[in-house]
């Protein structure tokens, strides 16, 4: 188990040093340098290699890698060459806006998806069952974008309960925090529960055929507790699969979904620093949303050894 | 059977040719007019019978006869999809049971009646510690608490033998064997001290040697209990062991029923008399072949053929027919080099296997399958190789047609090296080798064609499409299929039928040898002996060398010239199958033959019960 679990962390680190690698390169195969890119065509030469001498654009490129990975590692992501400001209190700030909103939106996803794929399962073959199906469908039709308009124009622009754009930080009160808060997460939500909540029918309905259902029966459980004792967890384990996969895609969700409701997240800092033309920025950010995709997917191959029994023995 | 036994047991046993009336003052489970059926068809015909407190009742059928469906209905536990009618009462129980609520029936499951599955290696939920599996059922009809519930668990896996109980009851589903698994469904089973245990194909998927002991275990349990046991089997050999009444079911209908005395000296209907001639391996009728429910007619009552089976008539008639079908293949296909070098040589064959690597800087872990085998198979020969799951018997095919590669050693199939033979010289080596794989359901293409499945394996060797049509033809016809099968999907077909199939297309690039792979395994025994004449003619017909892999030690008997015993990677013992069966030399192959159940052992205590007499 412990060896099983010092591989995966392994595997994590290795993978997130070879993305490092390819983060850096691609920014320096765009056209010009850093610096060029940051002052813009109408910048001298001399101008240009002020900067460069300034932030060590001149030094090669092995040093330039070390230099910025070194920091990374220790969470400094060096100085904008057009803002000149540090780097790291805009990832910092920014990542928890982010991340707040896409944990909130996977809990918010399977607390819809679970009950209601399971119950798709248990009446397959009824009117109820062919209808969640249906809707869950459709669901996986709309993009999140649009889902944000839509509820945006309901619940906010026509009800005028949820405020239509905007973030207040928890500590400036809860009550706005969530607030703010409600709109962004269902629009994120609602498409993963409808893609979740067809995974999560395919497998209950998968464990329902399994023997050791009807084993669990004839020990004396009715069929609805058997599947609640010895089926639910059985079915999570390709469900975790797939959730875990969609974090990643809730991620870029976000990212988008942020431009919409105007929230300071890193989807919204990207986007600033990609038309700032700050190159050094969306490296760091770009590093940021790669190395937590990875370990989204670290965690969710921790979570089947803590699930599954058979998974800590082949390891 | 030496234990003691309750006066109950004694009663329902020595009750005599009328069995039902022996149970008169309420029996333990009355079933009346149970009728099933699916939207507008019948799967089970009304069907009537009863089992006694104690008493050990058989039911035999093939699949689909609805031996199984019946005892769904007893425990609740019928597909939604099914309607059941009639009724079912449990004794001092409220009525008639398909007409009680889910939550109700569960009150009565695995606490008055339990029930153990054929297939051990799903019927264990796979996330949960055994031991709590087995304490669960406890815990759902409070019989005892949390601690004591545990406690029980140990001393219930302790009860059925399972070696360190304590740790097994720690230990998940997938780290025990089949066996293990089967010994766990029945303490589960046991729990509760259940009225009636009903046993569905306890044993079909465990060895034969784990199969006495699961047998021997069951039987003890339900004797030291006083439990009613309804025991579910294709095998007539298992049942007769185990119990004292067998009810026969053949398509939805139960057809007869009476002691197993009766039963087995004197059937009355066609079809268990059909099935009696077919399940006999040791009896054959004049040309050499088994009987089948078309030929049952000549086969004479199970007592007086199994009385002195060692003598039986049948036998050397088989045994005799196999020698000529040897001398004709020796003279028929001499074409490799030197004619009286045998057709399939093996030396000193070994096959290791790496596990997964445990860690990323550990040695990878060495598995040996096969430690170093030897054997030579002459042209014209049938061999058998017979041994357990894990014998390394599967490993020993794979290589020898070319599959899996050597880790050492040598395999010669004619003039080619298989170890080192390249894609070329395999192919080459494939028109002389062919195999029938054991799963009729799993090895055919579905959305193949039944004549494109069957020529397939003339496309690689060049064959044109008008010749390929024709020996299609001609091998459907040999293997006893209608042409127009060509045309049709494999799901169309039964299990016997698409073993047929197997066959034709094994047979259709014209080998000198045929590999079969426990071909008859997963059939029906009336269609397994259909199955095996059909070898048994095309063997002699096409004078082919058959390799033929079972753990069935009757099979082999029956249709190989020879045997090899494999046991752990290794052949413990080897030589003419006749010989090898009533004098073997090594231990483990006098435990397979005594383990594997026989008519004629049960013929030889005909007339008598083996559990009442010493």
């Amino acid at each position: 188990m412990l060896r099983y679990v010092l591989v995966r962390v392994l595997q994590f680190l290795l993978t997130a040093w070879i993305a490092s690698i390819i983060v850096f390169a691609l920014m320096q195969v765009l056209p010009g340098n850093a610096a060029q890119v940051a002052l813009g065509t109408n910048a001298t030469p001399e101008a240009v290699a002020r900067l460069e001498a300034e932030y060590g654009l001149d030094r090669p490129l092995v040093v330039q890698y070390l230099d910025w990975i070194g920091g990374v590692v220790i969470g400094d992501f060096g100085r904008s060459y057009v803002t000149e400001a540090d780097i790291t209190p805009v990832i910092s700030d920014s990542i928890q806006v982010t991340l707040i909103v896409v944990i909130a939106s996977m809990a918010l996803a399977l607390l819809i998806a679970v009950p209601l794929g399971t119950a798709a399962a248990v009446f397959h073959n009824r009117a109820a069952g062919v209808a969640i199906s249906g809707a869950s469908q459709v669901g996986i039709a709309i993009p999140n974008f649009l889902a944000a308009i839509i509820l945006v124009m309901i619940f906010s622009l026509g009800l005028g309960w949820f405020p239509s754009s905007g973030w207040r930080a928890p500590i400036e009160g809860i009550g706005e925090f969530l607030e703010r808060l409600v709109l962004p997460v269902t629009a994120l939500a609602l498409v993963q529960a409808a893609i979740l909540t067809r995974y999560v029918r395919s497998a209950v309905l998968e464990v329902m055929r399994e023997d050791f259902l009807r084993t669990a029966r004839a020990k004396g459980l009715t069929a609805g507790r058997a599947l609640v004792k010895h089926g639910l967890r059985n079915a999570a384990i390709p469900v975790v699969t797939v959730a875990g996969v969609q974090l990643a895609t809730l991620l870029i969700g976000a990212v988008v979904i942020e431009q919409v409701f105007v929230l300071p997240g890193m989807g919204s800092e990207l986007v600033r620093a990609v038309s700032n033309r700050d190159l050094l920025t969306v490296q760091g950010i770009v590093m940021v949303l790669v190395v937590l995709v990875l370990l989204l997917n670290l965690i969710v191959d921790l979570l089947y050894s803590v699930l599954d029994p058979r998974v800590r023995r082949a390891a | 059977m030496s234990t003691p036994h309750t006066p109950a047991a004694r009663d329902t046993a020595n009750g005599g040719p009328a069995t039902t009336d022996s149970t008169a003052d309420a029996p333990l489970v009355a079933v009346e007019d149970l009728t099933i059926s699916a939207g507008g068809r019948t799967l089970l015909h009304p069907t009537s019978f009863a089992i006694g407190a104690g008493e050990r009742v058989g039911l035999i059928g093939e699949s689909g006869s609805g031996k199984s469906l019946t005892s769904q209905a007893i425990m609740g536990l019928l597909p939604q999809e099914l309607t059941a009618r009639g009724s079912i009462a449990l004794a001092g129980g409220s009525g008639n049971l398909l007409q009680q609520s889910e939550s109700q029936l569960a009150r009565l499951r695995g606490r008055e009646m339990s029930m153990v599955f054929q297939e051990p290696m799903s019927a264990l939920n796979p996330l949960m510690r055994v031991g709590d599996q087995v304490a669960e059922v406890m815990r759902i009809h409070r019989t005892a608490g949390a601690a004591r519930a545990r406690e029980r668990a140990v001393e219930l896996l302790d009860s059925v033998r399972l070696p360190d109980p304590a740790a097994a009851a720690r230990a998940f589903p997938h780290q025990l064997s089949g066996g293990q698994r089967q010994r766990v469904m029945l303490a589960m089973a046991l729990a509760n001290s259940p009225r009636l245990l009903i046993c569905d194909e306890p044993t079909t998927a465990l060895d034969v040697t784990v199969q006495a002991q699961v047998l021997e275990l069951i039987g003890e349990a339900v004797e030291r209990e006083n439990t009613g046991l309804l025991f579910i089997t294709h095998d007539l050999a298992v049942v007769a062991g185990v119990c004292e009444r067998v009810m026969v079911m053949y398509r939805g209908e139960l057809v007869e029923s009476g002691t197993s005395e009766q039963i087995f000296t004197d059937p009355q209907h066609e079809y268990t008399r059909g099935l009696l001639a077919a399940s006999d391996l040791t009896a054959t009728d004049a040309r050499g072949r088994l009987f089948t429910i078309a030929t049952a007619a000549q086969y004479h009552s199970g007592a007086e053929a199994g009385s002195d089976t060692d003598s039986d008539p049948g036998r050397t008639t088989g045994a005799a027919t196999s020698t000529p079908a040897g001398e004709a293949t020796r003279g028929g296909v001499g074409t490799s080099a030197d004619p009286d070098a045998p057709l399939i040589e093996v030396t000193d064959l070994v096959k290791t296997y790496r596990r997964t690597k445990s860690s990323l800087f550990g040695r990878a872990d060495e598995v040996p399958a096969l430690g170093g085998i030897s054997l030579s198979i002459p042209a014209g020969r049938r061999f058998g190789i017979v041994g357990e799951s894990g014998s390394g018997k599967s490993t020993l095919l794979k290589i020898l047609s070319g599959l899996d590669t050597p880790t050492s050693g040598r395999v010669r199939v004619g003039d080619v090296e298989v170890g080192s033979a390249g894609e070329a010289e395999l192919r080459r080596m494939r028109e002389d080798l062919q195999i029938v794989f054991q799963d009729p359901f799993a090895s055919l293409d579905p959305r193949m064609r039944v004549a494109d499945i069957i020529a397939e394996p003339l496309v690689p060797m060049g064959v044109a499409a008008g010749e390929r049509r024709s020996r299609v033809a001609d091998v459907l016809q040999a293997v006893g299929l209608d042409a127009d099968s060509a045309q049709r999907y494999p799901h169309q077909f039964s299990g016997g039928q698409r073993q047929r199939i197997s066959i034709a297309r094994a047979l259709v690039c014209r080998p000198r040898i045929l590999v079969a792979d426990e071909p008859v395994s997963a059939l029906d025994v009336s269609v397994r002996a259909q199955v095996l004449n059909l070898l048994t003619d095309l063997v002699e017909e096409y004078a082919l060398t058959l390799v033929f892999v079972s753990h069935d030690l009757g099979v082999v008997r029956h249709l190989c010239s020879d045997v090899a015993v494999m046991r752990g990677g290794e052949i413990v013992e080897s030589g003419p199958v006749e010989e090898i069966y009533t004098d073997p030399q090594h231990p483990y192959t006098a435990d397979l033959v005594a383990a594997t159940p026989t008519l004629a052992a049960v013929f030889a205590d005909a007339g008598s019960d083996p559990r009442e007499r010493p």
